[in-house]
Formats: C-alpha cells, structure tokens, sequence
C-alpha cells in the first residue's frame, strides 16, 4: 500500500471518517468508548470502507459540488463548533492527546494530533451520531445506493471515498 | 335447496321475498341470514359449484389504466365466477375498517361515508363468525405490551396492527349444506342476470330476467331485489338494464360505475431490523387463542401522521425474505454497516436470529376519482350483455402517498435506531414494482345525496322504491383493510334491515 503524506486536512478527514463510521453504530457503544474495543470496531469498519467507499462514490456523482476533500470536510464539522481552517489547538479541542486520553479515545496509535495518528474522540463520534439521528427525524437524507440515509452518513462515506478506504486501515 | 337452472322450466317464473344476485360472500352471508327466517329467498349464482372457462370468460373485456394495461387480464383473473365469487381465490385476510376510513377527509373523501364505524362494529363481530376468525378484539391484548415484540412504541408515527387470517374460508363449499338445508332457500347455479325489469317510470324492479350459457331462461319475481354480484358486476348490470331507464338503472346522475377503485400495492424494499428478538415476530403469521386461529400484524402511519401529511390510509406488510436471497442481502448489509456495524451479518447470523431481513411491501388506499370508472361497450358476449371497459386510473397524489410512506418509514427505522431501510422507490419511477390487489370497490358508491351517490345510507338504490346493493362496490372510500370482512358486516346489516322491512 502506497503511504500518503498524512496533512493537516487528512488527518481531519480520515478523524472525520472514523468518527463518522463508529457513530453509525449503536448509541450504546459510546459512553464506554475504550482504546481495546475502539480498536475491535474499526478493525470491522475497516473491513467495510471499500463499501462505504461506493456508497460515497455514488454521493459524490449526485453532488459533484461537494466533490473534494475540503468541501466535505468544513460540510461535515460545520455545525459541530470545529473549525479546521484554525490553527490545529483551537480547530480541534476535543482531538488534542489530553482530551483523546480523557476520552479514552485514539487508535491506532498512540494519541491523537500527531501527524501519523488518528483519533477518535468519543464527543466526535457522539455528535455526528446525534446529527445523523437528528437527520433522520428531520428528513434531511439523501438516498444513495437505495439506503436512505442522512446527509451526514452520506457525506462520511464520501469521505471515505475521498481519502481512500486502504487509509483507514493503513498502520503508520 | 341448491338447484340448477337447467332443472327449472324454460321461461318459468320463480317467486320469492327477496332475491339476491350473486353467490359470493355478500350472496352467502345474507342468505345465511335468513336461513330459518320463514321468508323466501332465491339466491342466484352466475356460476357452477366448480370453475368454468366459459363461464369466467363472460368476464372480460376492455381495459386500461395507470397500471393496467390492455393485456393485464384483470377483469377475467381479478374475480371469481362460480359459487363461493371471489372468496375462491382469496387469501383470508380480515380486519375492520378503521374508524377514520369513515370520516370525511379533503385530501381523500371531502364527504366521507354515510355511516360511522360504530353502526358496522356490531355486525364486524358477526361477519368475523362467518370468515372463521377469531372474534375480533379491537383492543388488542398484544398492544397492552408496548415496546415489547413491535417495531415500534404506540406513540411512534407507524403503529402496529393486525390482520386476523381466515383459513381462507371459501364461502361456496363451507356453507354448501347450511344453505342446501334451509327450506326457505333456493339457491340457483348457472343462473346469470341479464336484466333488471322495472316498472313504466323505473322507480321499482318488476323481475328478474336472467339465463345459462346452455339457453335457458327464467325469471325471478320479489318483493326486494339485492344486487350482491362484485364490486364491478353490481355497476354492469345497472347499467346494462337500460330498456327503461336509457342511462342504466340508477344512473340518471351518471355515477353508476365511477369511483372504481382497487388497493394499489408496491414493493417498496426491504428492511434490515437490528432488534430481531422484539421486532418481526408479529409481522409473520402468529397463532392466537385456543382454536389456532391466525393473525399477522402489519404496520400503519397514525392518524395523526395522515392528517399532518395529507396522506390516504396505507398499509405496511413485511414478508419474510426468500432464503436464496439471504446471502446477497447480508453481504450488501455488511459491506453498509450502517448501523449495524456491531451485528454480525452473515448467514450464521442470520440462522441465530441476531439480524432479520424482511421485504417491505407499501398497500395504499386509492384516491377516489369520477374517472376510473367501468362503461358498457358496443361488444356484446355470449349471454348477450355488453362487455365492460375498465378504466382504473391513479393520480400523482396516489403515488406521491405511496413513496411518502415509505421515506417515513425508512426515517422512522432509522432515527428510532431500530434498523435500516433500502428504498425501491423514487419520484423519477412513480409506479415501481406495483401491482393491484383484487379488490374492487366504488362503482355503486353510497351517499345521502342522491346527486352525488348511488345507494343511500341503507345501501337503497336512489330513486327505486325496493332495489338495495351490496359489496365493495357501496364504498365511497375504500380505506385500507381488505374489503371482505367489511362486505361481509355491510350485507349482514342490510339483511337485518330488510328482513323487518319484509316482515312489516
């Protein structure tokens, strides 16, 4: 597998995406979020990027518009109070080490916000699981593949698509 | 007595109390009623006591539609015409109009029907009697147990309810002896209605003419005639008895034969449930009580929800998804994840219950339009009435009901978290997978208005002093429930009206 640079927006979008894929789960997995289980579960996502990667295809050729890495990414955090546009200590305060350890998120790797690692912190996760359930609610949903989904879920797996599903199973 | 009509005399006359067209379950369950009464009663049947191609051939004609198309076959295959109608081919599902079908709605029925829920509730109890259902409980034990084996809570926008399955009861063989028993019955086989004699000024029915496909003819003399012969037949043979009345019986407003309707149905997608254990067991086919009786529950938008949307009444069924179809799905599930990335998925998973596909199929109550509607055609067939040109046409707001309440559900499964929904459905292909569902009302619609009906609340033809009609056909709104258990507490309800108004 080729090694991609990881930049400041990669490590947002692949961040974005695994927290987007956890939050699809049950709202019941987050609160005891750890690194051991955290690591089970994005050893399953993983194994199913590359269908979420179609799906995201899919999106995207419906919406060219928000065919790039940027787009998607200020789409997807824009209602979430992150601003990845700010240098990276106020853009991400949940992603920081200190609050990834207080959150018991983060793998693979060692902790979060270090070009190389990836975090998953759990109020991340949880937002995006309450704006997908929002969505839903709310009709604010795209159907892609046949699924209906949320704008959001829709958007995750364009990013997915974006960034390249061998990247959420890549091992810096 | 069961007769034929090629055991009575060529041209006699048959005289009786009351004469009912049509041996289906309206024909049955009415005559059934006044077995043992003291009053005569002649029951004609169109048909044998088995299939007949040449008979059901008097059945086709001319159609077209939204869905049907000119070699749909649905006037000949929709319908059964021999003794038991159209309970020959049923498949026993029964439940009770619900009480909003009723009520008049802008976006459905501006008028609603003449009568409420309450005046058929005690006659539902009787017609469940004579389907082979259990007594139907309207407050279901089941739903006392909310969030327990739905999909749903009550308070949610789609809400569990239930179909009670007759065996299916085919009405001709199981209620053969009952009726050949009674003395004060006859019922007549291969005796088709070609016409409907009325007096001078077509305010009252004189006879009945009616013949067999072999030659035969007699006629048939009441006090009360009682038009039971199919939600489509009823309006041909009020249409086709015009040697008086030149528009047809009934039809000096022309509303005989407008409003036909049918329940269209869709196959909308399937859904993936990811709490199994309390969620599908019901939407299969379930025993209850002691006489294992069956019922299947299906699923609803509230009331509320149709109000809010302006939708008709519909209809959620789940189906079982064929085993062969298992592993593809799993694979597409998985590869989603979805939200049900932590569930196994795979055939394993499957068998241990932990993931359940189910088919979803959307049934809609139609959109009542003056143009669907069945007109007389210069094409005459064997008995020498005119064939029949159907015409059953939906509207975008048929349509638009049907897509509309499958994106609620799919939204519904998933924001409640209870599963996840793939849509066959989309605005670009109004009418994907559709299909009909036999059941053929509207044609003889009831309304006190005679300007804007063709039977009154009593199911009395407007303007003819001792003509009544029963069946799908008096349905001013068809609702969303199969129409047999409704037919069924309809004909029961006349036939105490006019036995006291026979008596009297």
């Amino acid at each position: 597998m080729t090694e991609t640079p990881l930049t400041r927006r990669r490590f947002v979008a692949t961040s974005l995406a695994l927290a987007g894929l956890a939050a699809l789960g049950p709202v019941g997995c987050a609160p005891s979020w750890d690194r051991r289980r955290a690591a089970r579960d994005l050893a399953g996502i993983a194994d199913q990027a590359e269908a979420w990667s179609e799906v995201g295809r899919e999106y995207l050729a419906a919406y060219p518009d928000e065919k790039g890495l940027g787009a998607i990414t200020v789409a997807l955090v824009a209602d979430l109070g992150w601003k990845p546009w700010l240098p990276e200590a106020e853009a991400f305060p949940a992603a920081t080490s200190e609050a990834a350890g207080e959150e018991g998120a983060g793998t693979p790797g060692e902790g979060a916000g270090t070009p190389g690692e990836v975090a998953v912190p759990r109020t991340l996760a949880r937002q995006l699981h309450d704006r997908i359930v929002d969505e839903l609610r709310t009709d604010v949903t795209v159907q892609v593949h046949d699924w209906l989904l949320s704008r959001t879920e829709a958007r995750v797996a364009a990013l997915v698509a974006l960034i390249g599903p061998e990247s959420l199973t890549a091992t810096p | 007595m069961l007769l034929d009509v090629r055991e009575l005399t060529d041209g006699q006359l048959l005289e009786c109390d009351l004469a009912i067209v049509g041996a289906g379950a309206a024909g049955i369950g009415m005559a059934l009623r006044f077995a043992g009464s003291g009053l005569s009663v002649v029951v004609l049947e169109a048909g044998g006591q088995v299939y007949d191609q040449e008979t059901q051939k008097l059945y086709t004609g001319v159609e077209s539609g939204t869905l049907i198309k000119p070699d749909s076959f649905y006037l000949a295959a929709s319908r059964t015409r021999y003794f038991g109608g159209s309970t020959n081919h049923w498949n026993g599902w029964c439940r009770p109009m619900d009480p909003e079908a009723f009520l008049p709605r802008s976006w459905v029925n501006p008028d609603g029907w003449p009568i409420g829920r309450k005046d058929l509730d005690p006659y539902y109890e009787r017609a469940a009697g004579l389907a082979e259902i259990s007594p139907f409980n309207y407050k279901e034990r089941w739903l006392d147990q909310p969030n327990k084996r739905f999909l749903f809570a009550p308070t949610a926008e789609f809400q569990t309810t239930f179909f009670h399955l007759s065996p299916p009861t085919r009405f001709g063989p199981r209620y053969r002896d009952d009726l050949a028993r009674a003395a004060n019955l006859r019922v007549i086989l291969d005796a088709n209605v070609t016409q409907i004699e009325t007096d001078a000024d077509a305010r009252g029915v004189t006879a009945l003419e009616v013949k067999s496909l072999a030659g035969r003819g007699v006629r048939v003399r009441a006090r009360a005639y009682v038009l039971a012969a199919g939600g489509i037949e009823n309006a041909r043979l009020l249409l086709a008895s015009n040697r008086v009345q030149r528009e047809g019986l009934g039809n000096s407003r022309d509303l005989v034969g407008r409003y036909f309707m049918d329940h269209p149905v869709i196959r909308a997608g399937f859904l993936v449930a990811t709490s199994p254990q309390r969620s599908v067991d019901r939407y299969t086919a379930f025993t209850i009580g002691q006489r294992e009786h069956k019922a299947r529950g299906v699923l609803r938008p509230s009331w509320e929800v149709q109000q809010r949307e302006q939708l008709p009444n519909s209809l959620v069924v789940l189906d079982p998804v064929a085993p062969a179809n298992l592993p593809e799905l799993a694979r597409e599930v998985a590869g989603l994840s979805l939200d049900l990335t932590r569930l196994e998925i795979g055939e394993d998973a499957i068998a241990r219950r932990r993931v359940e596909f189910m088919g979803v199929r959307v049934v809609a109550e139609p959109i009542p339009d003056p143009e669907s509607r069945v007109t007389l055609t210069d094409e005459l067939d064997a008995l020498g009435m005119p064939r029949l040109h159907l015409h059953w046409s939906l509207s975008d707001g048929d349509a638009r009901n049907l897509r509309t309440v499958a994106r609620l559900l799919a939204r519904e499964l998933g924001w409640r978290l209870r599963g996840r929904m793939s849509l066959m459905v989309s605005e670009a292909e109004p009418w994907p997978r559709a299909g009909w569902s036999n059941h053929h009302a509207g044609t003889t619609r009831m309304h006190a208005d005679p300007g804007r009906g063709v039977v009154d609340a009593d199911l009395k033809v407007h303007g003819i002093d001792n003509l009544w009609v029963a069946g799908g056909s008096v349905f001013p709104a068809a609702g969303v429930s199969n129409p047999t258990l409704t037919i069924l507490a309809l004909a029961l309800r006349l036939a105490d009206q006019l036995e006291e108004s026979l008596r009297s």
